[in-house]
């Protein structure tokens, strides 16, 4: 499924965060936005999710027209930075949500919510936590929580928002080669919002540049630093290989 | 400065605590608020029930005989049965809509939602009679058509209502903003219409403030007098709730009979009181459980 | 159906059929009408086989007259003075020809304002003009809220208007020095007298002798003695029905049948037992021990009628709101 982004342009009150964007992402890409703090990405991601709406432009899933959609019926996945877990629900009614909110023709049946969410366990490694609630995990198993949820509703598009953002840096490293393993195991189109150029540049096939609401450059990791578009590109990754400090 | 050198002279002092008060202000302070709590609280608690049995058990109970007392009682838990539901709901969309939408004159409505606590609840009774009362802007028609809301249930329910509104909303309204809706938008993004929202993702977090409101609401619907005191028609038997009966009792100089009724009021605060706690006791066990529970 | 069952819905008693109805009254009347309320039930049931039921309602005679007004459903009005009903019959309520209906000015009985004192008269509180000795605490109901109040205002006027030299101003400053003695206002009678006997404030309680009698009755007369100043006004206490309540709702003959029992033989009985003057000269001369002779002004010679009375007195901007607007 590829996601098409078609002059989006978004304003809050007086501020334009976003002016006139298109880029697409092909079907099975994993691709990241990258870009200082303010810069657009998120309010890009969450436009492309449907948590927000954009003054102008269109966003198509494949052939949909998915513009007038609001989330709950986009069905993309989302990763948030803090995890957003549901405090009061333990690990495996977490991640068995978006299947338990499902219409009732929709609806698996308890034995298939079942078999999903203990898949899913497995596939994060977490299968032994199913009991316990969100407090008493650490933040990279949080995460993966987060992930295994997202992916419970068989989404066509998965989309991050700083996933790791809120680990530390070891724990960051880990799970980002866990997303590229993820990535290449299952293909699933994805979209990751970052402001750490190593992390864009290790995982993405490609990323996407934005500075104040506008693309910058648009390549593969080794397209973009070879060929720089623009004084701010340079600027922005030659500050050494250490994050950008937002 | 950087490099240089110092020699600290060591004194061996019992360890305190930075932010720690002098054992006078702690044990001041201490003091008041036991005093004040004696004083206010449970001294006038302590002289209703003293009163009340004044004359004896027999009497005491006897009061609850009366047509007029039993009757008293039964509006009360009426008009609280009704009001505190409505004011409820009310409450929660309220906060719901203050917290999760933007709009011109957001702060205002908050503000605005508050506006029972300011005015005297004379002024809360005063408003319906003059809208529903027969010189009010509906009298005539609510008069041809037989209708009664002052001087009857739904008066009483309408003042009642008014000035126990702001309880719930502002309970929660703090607690909603504070959470946040994060959690909210992850159940959007997995496929959560706004009913499924609602029930499954924001009750659970609000619960508590929620019961907190409701408690206020109820305690307060109960114990309402100015408010339901203008709309009533103080009638015997139909439009007197248990403060206008006490008032009633008490002007007859039936004063026994008149603390025994303050005294149900008293009990009513105080189970309510208790739900309360057992309520909150309950969360913080079933959340100990869950952390404790390992598989 | 529908219409009908809308008011089964709204209205106060389940069935609005003609054998209830509502008395608003003032608030020193409580134990008066629910003892005269059962009695009258009782005849009535023998006369016409059917038992009424009456509801009661108290409370400061101007705020219940507002009430009325405002839609109290109210197809008696028993009040402790002409202004309130009047209120009533401005607004449309009432015939304005009420009063001629029934005998004695509607009024079936009257009580002259007295003075209760404590024990023993300590202050020696003996006329009018004692009331306005510094250090002499008085307690009185408001007279914007209460008839009570303001037949006690009009009869310490009519005192001082009786004096030789008396004349509209030395009245004025009388009273105004004679609520310089008042520490507070209460709303109504009974809360007067609750503040005089339970809360014990004050030296002095002006207010109807019947009340005071009542006191003496309830709380033993060895804490209070009652003072009969030579002169007082004469209290007339009027009873309406309330025209446009009772056509509506059907109870016209029950509504004049329960006023007129304050006439009978039975309700003039009543009457004495609570301590109201009765119109019966008979019951009058009978129970002389109980009601010692008393000189009183009438608010029709002294002050031109009660219109004119609450207009000067008692009217937003009137004399009273003049004197009281120093505290």
């Amino acid at each position: 499924m590829s996601i098409q982004i078609r002059n989006i342009s978004k304003n809050f009150g007086k501020f334009a965060a976003l002016k006139d964007v298109s880029f697409d992402v092909g079907s099975g890409e994993l691709v990241a936005l990258l870009g200082p703090s303010g810069s657009g990405k998120t309010t890009l991601l969450r436009v492309t999710a449907g948590l927000e709406f954009a003054e102008k432009g269109k966003i198509l899933y494949g052939i949909k027209d998915v513009t007038e959609r609001s989330a709950y019926q986009r069905k993309a996945g989302f990763v948030f930075q803090h995890y957003a877990l549901f405090q009061h629900l333990n690990i495996f009614e977490n991640v068995a949500f978006g299947l338990r909110v499902r219409k009732r023709s929709e609806r698996p049946s308890e034995p298939q919510i079942r078999a999903r969410v203990e898949q899913l366990l497995d596939t994060v490694q977490l299968r032994e936590f199913a009991k316990r609630v969100p407090a008493q995990l650490s933040g990279g198993q949080r995460q993966r929580i987060a992930f295994a949820r997202a992916l419970a509703i068989e989404p066509e598009v998965l989309l991050l928002d700083e996933p790791f953002g809120a680990l530390d840096a070891k724990v960051r490293k880990e799970l980002r080669h866990w997303l590229r393993n993820f990535h290449d195991t299952t293909h699933l189109t994805s979209v990751f919002v970052t402001h750490d150029q190593e992390e864009a540049f290790e995982v993405a096939d490609r990323v996407v540049i934005i500075d104040k609401g506008v693309v910058q450059q648009i390549g593969t990791p080794n397209e973009v630093r070879e060929n720089p578009a623009n004084r701010f590109v340079e600027e922005f990754l030659d500050l050494g290989r250490d994050s950008v400090p937002v | 400065m950087a490099g240089a050198t110092t020699t600290f002279r060591t004194k061996v002092v019992a360890p305190r605590r930075a932010t720690a008060e002098s054992p006078w202000i702690k044990g001041t302070l201490i003091s008041i608020l036991l005093l004040f709590f004696g004083f206010f609280l449970i001294l006038p608690l302590y002289v209703v029930f003293h009163e009340a049995f004044s004359k004896g058990a027999g009497v005491f109970f006897k009061t609850f005989q009366d047509r007029a007392t039993a009757h008293a009682i039964w509006l009360t838990l009426l008009t609280a049965a009704i009001a505190v539901p409505l004011n409820t709901v009310f409450g929660v969309a309220a906060a719901w809509a203050l917290t999760r939408f933007q709009f011109r004159g957001r702060s205002l409505l908050i503000s605005l939602i508050d506006l029972p606590l300011w005015v005297s609840p004379v002024i809360g009774g005063l408003i319906y009679v003059l809208v529903f009362g027969r010189q009010g802007w509906f009298g005539p028609w609510l008069f041809e058509h037989d209708i009664k809301i002052i001087f009857a249930l739904p008066g009483i329910v309408l003042a009642t209502t008014f000035v126990t509104f702001p309880f719930v909303a502002r309970g929660l309204i703090p607690l909603m903003q504070a959470q946040g809706h994060k959690e909210e938008e992850a159940a959007m993004t997995l496929g959560a219409n706004g009913w499924q929202i609602f029930w499954r993702v924001t009750v659970p977090k609000i619960k508590w403030g929620l019961l907190y409101g409701i408690i206020l609401c109820n305690a307060r619907a109960m114990g309402e007098f100015g408010a339901v005191s203008v709309v009533s028609g103080h009638i015997r038997n139909k439009t007197n709730t248990m403060p206008l009966h006490i008032e009633i009792l008490y002007n007859e100089y039936q004063f026994a009979a008149a603390f025994a009724v303050a005294s149900v009021l008293c009990v009513l605060a105080l189970v309510t009181l208790i739900i309360k706690t057992y309520a909150e006791w309950q969360a913080e066990r079933q959340l100990r459980a869950a952390a404790e529970s390992v598989e | 159906m529908k219409r009908h069952l809308f008011s089964l819905l709204f209205a106060g008693s389940a069935l609005a059929a003609p054998s209830n109805i509502l008395n608003v009254s003032y608030d020193v009347t409580r134990e008066f009408y629910q003892d005269s309320n059962a009695v009258f039930v009782q005849a009535y049931r023998a006369k016409h086989g059917l038992a009424p039921t009456i509801d009661l309602s108290n409370g400061g005679s101007s705020k219940q007259a507002g009430a009325v007004i405002a839609g109290l459903e109210a197809d008696v009005v028993t009040m402790n003075q002409e202004t309130d009903i009047d209120a009533i019959a401005r607004a449309g309520l009432i015939s304005p020809e009420w009063e001629k209906r029934l005998p004695d000015n509607s009024a079936p009985y009257t009580s002259p304002i007295v003075f209760l004192v404590r024990k023993g008269n300590p202050k020696a509180i003996k006329d009018w003009s004692d009331l306005v000795k510094p250090g002499v605490a008085v307690i009185v109901p408001n007279p914007k809220t209460s008839g009570n109040g303001r037949y006690s205002y009009l009869a310490a006027w009519a005192y001082a208007r009786a004096q030789p030299a008396g004349s509209d101003a030395t009245a004025t400053e009388f009273i105004k020095a004679l609520f310089k003695n008042v520490p507070l206002l209460e709303t109504g009678g009974r809360a007067a007298t609750n503040a005089f006997v339970q809360k014990e404030m004050g030296d002095v309680l002006l207010t109807f002798e019947s009340e005071v009698l009542q006191i003496t009755k309830v709380f033993s007369p060895d804490q209070f003695d009652v003072v009969y100043p030579p002169t007082s006004i004469l209290a007339e206490a009027p009873v309406s029905v309330v025209d446009q309540v009772v056509d509506q709702r059907g109870t016209r003959d029950l509504a004049t049948a329960y006023l007129e029992f304050l006439w009978s033989d039975e309700g003039q009985k009543l009457a004495v037992k609570h301590y109201f003057r009765p119109r019966s000269e008979k019951l009058l001369a009978e129970n002389a021990a109980i009601f010692p002779a008393i000189q009183l002004a009438k608010v029709d010679e002294v002050f031109g009628g009660w219109a004119a009375a609450q207009k000067t007195h008692f009217a937003d901007g009137g004399i009273f709101d003049q004197i009281y607007q120093g505290k």
